[in-house]
Order: C-alpha cells, then sequence, then structure tokens
C-alpha cells in the first residue's frame, strides 16, 4: 500500500502519474469539505482548485507536507475558506435550482437553506481552530487522530476545543434562536 | 466515537450540512486536467528558476547572516566576471524555444553530444533532450504561446538517434535499451495525450506530430525487440546509404526496396511542406522524413512507393507548398 510519505517522494518530482492519483483520491473529500462549509458549487470547485494550486507552488519551492498529506490538504482549504470569509462576509445562500436537492419539496429546501446558512454563520463565529474541528469531526466524520494531525495539536488539545466550540456553538443557536 | 458530546439537536442541525449535491463529473475532469497542466508548467519551469538557486545558494543565507554581505558582493562580481558565459549557458537550460536563450540551450545540447564518445551517454543525453522537448511543449501550452516546428523537428532527431545509437549494440544491450527508450517514449506519449487533452484550444499541429513520431518510435522499439537483426541491419544499411535488401519483420511485413535510404544534408532548413509523417498503424521500418536540425544527424528513412502506388504516410496532416492540407491527405488521416 502506498503510503502518503512514498506518493510526496514522487509528487515532489511533480511526476503526472502520481499527481493524478493524489487528486483522485483526495480531491472528493476536500470539494465536500468545502461544500459543506460555504453551500456554493462554484466556491467548493474554487476552493479545490485553489488548494491543489497552493499544493503545488509548494512542492515546486521545495516546500510542502513531509508526511499526512490529506491533512495538510485540508488545512490550506480550510484557510481558504475563512480567507474567503474574511474578505467577503457570508451571506444567506440563494436558492439555486442546481443545487436544490431534488428529494426535498420546495418548503423543505428553504427550510433547509436557511438552516445551513444559520448553522454556517454560527460555526464561522468560533475561532479558527474550534471551527475546523467541528467541520472535520462532526460534517467530515474524521477520527481524533486524523483532525490532531491537520491542526497539528495532540489529540488531548482537541478534545479539550472541541468541548469548547461545542459548548460556544450551542450558546450562540440558544441565544441567538438561530435555528 | 464520532458524535461524542454532541446533542440530538445539534446532530441534526450538522446532518442537514452534511447533504450535499453530487460533483459534475465534467467539472471536475476539467479541474484535474487544469491541475496536471500546471504541473507539467511548473516542472517545465523548474529547471528555469533552479539555476539561480543552485548558482547562489548563500542568497538565502544572505538575510540571516548580514556579516556575509560583502563577501557574497565580492563573490557575486567574480562570479558576473568570470563565470558570465558558464552561467549563461546553465541559465539557458529551462529557456523555452521562444526565449532569447533557447538558441544557447541548444547549442549546449548539441555540443554535449558532439563531445560525448561513448555510445550509451550519448543515448542517455538523447532520451533526456527529448524529455525536454516535451517539457516545452508543456512550458509554452501553459504560456499560450504557438509550439514552433523546430521542436518537433529536433525531438525526432533526438528520437531517432536514440534508435540508431541502440542498433549499434550488442543483442543483449540493444533489447535493453529499447525497451528504455520504449519506456519513455510511452510516458512522453502519455504526457502529450495529457496536454492534448488539456488544450481546449483547437489542437496544435505540431503536436499532433510530435504524439505521431512518439507511436512510431514506440512501434519501432517494439519491432526492434522481436527482431533485433532486422533492425540492426536497417540502420547498417541507412549508414552506408544504400537501398536495403527484403526484410522480413515479425513474419507478416516486408521493408523492401521500395524503401529508399535517404541522408538529408545537414544544416537542412525545416521544410514542412515536404514532411510526411508515417502514420502510427504504419508497420514497416519506415521512419519520418522529418527536416534535419542544424548540427544533427538524419538518420530516417524516407517511404518511397509501394506496387507502384504512394504508401500512405497519414497520421499528421500534410501539408502542400503553401502550408494547407491537400485535398487527399484528409481521407488518410487516422482519428
Amino acid at each position: 500500500m502506498t503510503t502518503d510519505k512514498d506518493l510526496l517522494k514522487l509528487a515532489r518530482q511533480l511526476d503526472p502519474a502520481t499527481l493524478a492519483n493524489i487528486y483522485d483520491k483526495f480531491s472528493p473529500g476536500l470539494y465536500r469539505y468545502a461544500m459543506r462549509l460555504t453551500c456554493d458549487q462554484d466556491l467548493a470547485e474554487e476552493c479545490v482548485a485553489e488548494t491543489f494550486s497552493r499544493f503545488l507552488q509548494s512542492l515546486s519551492s521545495r516546500k510542502g507536507p513531509q508526511n499526512y498529506l490529506q491533512a495538510y490538504l485540508y488545512r490550506i482549504a480550510h484557510n481558504w475558506i475563512v480567507d474567503h470569509y474574511r474578505r467577503k462576509p457570508i451571506e444567506p445562500d440563494q436558492l439555486d435550482e442546481k443545487q436544490a436537492d431534488n428529494r426535498l419539496s420546495p418548503e423543505e429546501h428553504l427550510g433547509s437553506t436557511i438552516q445551513n446558512y444559520s448553522l454556517r454563520k454560527a460555526l464561522f463565529t468560533l475561532s479558527p481552530d474550534q471551527q475546523k474541528v467541528i467541520a472535520l469531526k462532526y460534517l467530515e466524520g474524521l477520527e481524533n487522530i486524523e483532525v490532531a494531525r491537520i491542526l497539528e495539536k495532540p489529540v488531548g488539545a482537541v478534545k479539550s476545543l472541541q468541548h469548547r466550540a461545542l459548548s460556544n456553538l450551542k450558546k450562540m443557536i440558544d441565544q441567538r434562536d438561530l435555528l | 466515537m464520532i458524535n461524542d458530546g454532541l446533542d440530538s439537536n445539534l446532530k441534526r442541525k450538522f446532518e442537514t450540512l452534511k447533504q450535499i449535491p453530487e460533483r459534475n463529473p465534467q467539472v471536475v475532469a476539467s479541474a484535474k486536467s487544469d491541475f496536471l497542466r500546471q504541473a507539467a508548467a511548473l516542472k517545465a519551469n523548474q529547471h528555469q528558476d533552479g539555476w539561480i538557486k543552485n548558482i547562489f545558494p548563500f542568497i538565502s543565507i544572505n538575510a540571516d547572516f548580514p556579516k556575509l554581505r560583502p563577501i557574497v558582493a565580492v563573490l557575486l562580481v567574480i562570479v558576473i566576471l568570470f563565470g558570465g558565459s558558464a552561467a549563461t549557458v546553465y541559465a539557458a537550460q529551462g529557456s523555452l524555444p521562444d526565449q532569447p536563450l533557447y538558441k544557447v540551450k541548444t547549442w549546449s545540447e548539441d555540443l554535449l553530444l558532439a563531445v560525448t564518445r561513448s555510445p550509451q551517454n550519448q543515448l542517455d543525453h538523447n532520451l533526456n533532450f527529448a524529455d525536454r522537448r516535451i517539457l516545452e511543449i508543456a512550458g509554452l501550452l501553459a504560456a499560450d504561446t504557438p509550439i514552433p516546428q523546430q521542436v518537433h523537428i529536433r525531438l525526432q532527431a533526438e528520437l531517432d538517434q536514440a534508435l540508431e545509437l541502440a542498433a549499434g549494440m550488442d543483442d543483449q544491450q540493444m533489447i535493453m535499451e529499447l525497451e528504455r527508450i520504449g519506456v519513455r517514449a510511452e510516458v512522453q506519449l502519455q504526457m502529450m495525450s495529457m496536454l492534448m487533452a488539456g488544450d481546449t484550444n483547437s489542437p496544435d499541429p505540431v503536436m499532433a506530430m510530435v504524439r505521431s513520431s512518439l507511436q512510431q518510435q514506440l512501434k519501432l522499439t517494439a519491432q526492434g525487440m522481436s527482431d533485433t537483426q532486422g533492425f540492426r541491419q536497417q540502420f547498417q544499411n541507412q549508414d552506408r546509404n544504400i537501398n536495403p535488401t527484403p526484410l522480413q519483420i515479425q513474419g507478416s511485413m516486408t521493408v523492401d526496396s521500395k524503401y529508399s535510404i535517404t541522408n538529408t544534408p545537414m544544416h537542412t532548413e525545416p521544410n514542412y511542406s515536404k514532411t510526411s509523417t508515417p502514420s502510427p498503424s504504419d508497420t514497416n521500418y519506415s521512419k519520418t522524413s522529418t527536416p534535419t536540425p542544424p548540427g544533427k544527424k538524419f538518420y530516417g528513412i524516407s517511404t518511397g512507393t509501394s506496387n507502384g502506388k504512394k504508401t500512405d504516410p497519414t497520421g499528421t496532416p500534410k501539408q502542400n507548398g503553401n502550408g494547407q492540407k491537400t485535398p487527399t491527405q484528409d481521407k488518410g488521416k487516422k482519428p
């Protein structure tokens, strides 16, 4: 089985087959992650493209990760999303037909859109590390050890961040009655 | 446990955020192609950027050690004064055909081949230079610059020379080298297909010619490995500039005297109006009659007539004297 270290060794040589393999392996997860945080397909695709572009730049300048490629890519993606919303504050989602879930009625779709917007707005008021813990653990379903790698923190610190993040999130939801 | 510490209300809210529409496969393919093109362009530029760091590795140290600055300045002056020409040649190694230093690059390649005595090393150089040509194409495509025919001409000469050098080796080594040449051509071909797939503009004719040359190279290496004697004889005949005797290849193919051997004079000006690139499906040992770049020997065998009929040199579009396709060429064009 090819490890991240093996992949990165070849990726540093900008080997096309390895890079294609990396793209196939990680882009779906990154897209899901970006999509859940942005609720915008174009923005999510832009995030994935920019993540891989930054990854290439770091490889060509002989930087980049030594191992744990997934963690590295998620870090880039999350930073890109945070930067994006720093420049352009989060706005209520547009009711986009192409993004609508066909299984939902228009009313359900509207309700879901509002709920998503409110939850994302609350999420982005947390500290960056708390956002990452919530998004990676509860939206992406990653284990604590994987979240710890992405945050470059010990598992204990991740648990503590998670506890504080959930508590803050709940407080905000209750106080503002957002949801 | 994924949901530890999560109350049911929050869990439900998160579930709604988890639902996302499916990703558009066309967008994915296009994004992946862009990513790979970007990688190819970066690889092409790596040589170009790398020389500064290789020659002046202390530049980054300079910021950390300000006391070294005067020494660095003196060293720089010395390097500029005495190492200017060497640095120019080194810097030229990453240049692209549309850049002024490209001539220095090709000149240094020719010089390196001229001073290399060992056939093995010459073969290695030719293969490396062929790789460079593919990277140059990637770099030009990334910069949205038309690919000059010169790139194909040089590549063809390098491919030819690699085969000719392999033919001069003993059986065991020749098979080994042909395999190596074949693998290299296969990788280059994959790269070309990738670049062509990612090129949203109308396909560049030079790219099609390059691909055809690589396909031909693959075919020739495979044939050479299955019939070493015939393959070697073919190249020996070329050197003697005589018509080859009928030659059985893989039991079914015949190269007979209809394939006249041509040694194109050196320093021939490229003339694509006379180019006849064999089709990838052409099973003969015939090679492309490609104009030879200055300073390179041409080893190709020109295609002649078969049973009074012209052989079908399709695979890449031929051009008439005006650089336009002739009406009959499209008929024979392979997909």
